[in-house]
């Protein structure tokens, strides 16, 4: 059971609202947009659950399934009600960056064709520029 | 005309994407290592981190299986944090812990080690 705590599960919804209900005679709809992720993060397993000593590469990484979706509400312009992306992943967790590559699924024909990718790196400014851009503005130190 | 959208959304789902960004001090490595089994009490509890420290704003207690406070007190240099401990029985410990990076991130975790079979 202990081992199910590094699994976190995020969600968020909105609400998209076109300015215009028509364009070019073709209809805007209104839409709830939600996701959400489930992912299980390596570095929390070894520094709060049990230290397995595994390798530090495979301590770093966060395996995840996000999912980024918009149901039609109103104004509905004719396609699937919902759309969207079911997007599995891995996150390496590095002390000056983090890198993660995903898969993109369409969940249904009205939301694409075939399965693209997408990538991204961050980069941690104030450890990579401690001093300078990772101090404290009107301080040198917090001592 | 140029399509106008409310993107509040939007901006919601983009920043969805792979949100495990951490720029802070996290625990490398601890002894007696996190989730482990010693044989015997520790004289102290050593917690490394990834990132220096700031000392007078990191600390760690040690408290036992019925909530009892177990250390004598802590002290933190560089990257490490040790806290002192009493003499332990058998039992489960919860090391508790707070700090302070040098790059002004504060972050706080805890972890059980257990003492004896």
């Amino acid at each position: 059971m202990k081992y199910l705590k590094p699994i976190a599960i995020t969600g968020q919804v909105g609400y998209s609202v076109p300015t215009e209900s028509v364009t070019e005679g073709t209809l805007n709809p209104r839409s709830l947009v939600w996701g959400g992720s489930i992912q299980y993060s390596m570095p929390y397993l070894k520094s709060a659950v049990e230290d397995k000593g595994l390798p530090d590469f495979v301590n770093r990484l966060i395996p995840l399934v996000e999912w980024s979706l918009q149901t039609q509400t109103d104004n509905f312009d004719g396609g699937a009600r919902t759309t969207g992306t079911i997007n599995p992943g891995l996150i390496y967790v590095g002390d000056k960056f983090q890198l993660s590559g995903e898969a993109i699924i369409p969940v249904n024909r009205d939301s694409g064709d075939g399965v693209g990718g997408m990538g991204q790196l961050h980069l941690y400014l104030d450890d990579i520029f401690p001093n300078t851009y990772g101090q404290p503005l009107f301080a040198s130190s917090v001592h | 005309m140029t399509k106008l959208k409310i993107a509040l959304a939007a901006l919601l789902v983009a920043s969805a994407a792979s949100t495990s960004v951490q720029a802070h001090a996290r625990l490398d490595h601890a002894s007696p290592a996190v989730g482990s089994t010693v044989g015997s009490s520790p004289g102290q509890v050593t917690l490394h981190f990834t990132e220096g420290l700031e000392p007078k704003f990191s600390g760690a207690e040690v408290h036992n299986s019925a909530g009892a406070r177990v250390d004598t007190g802590h002290s933190a240099s560089g990257n490490t944090l040790s806290v002192n401990l009493k003499g332990l029985s058998p039992g489960t410990y919860t090391v508790s812990w707070h700090v302070l990076s040098v790059d002004t991130h504060k972050t706080q975790g805890s972890f059980n080690f257990r003492v004896g079979k």
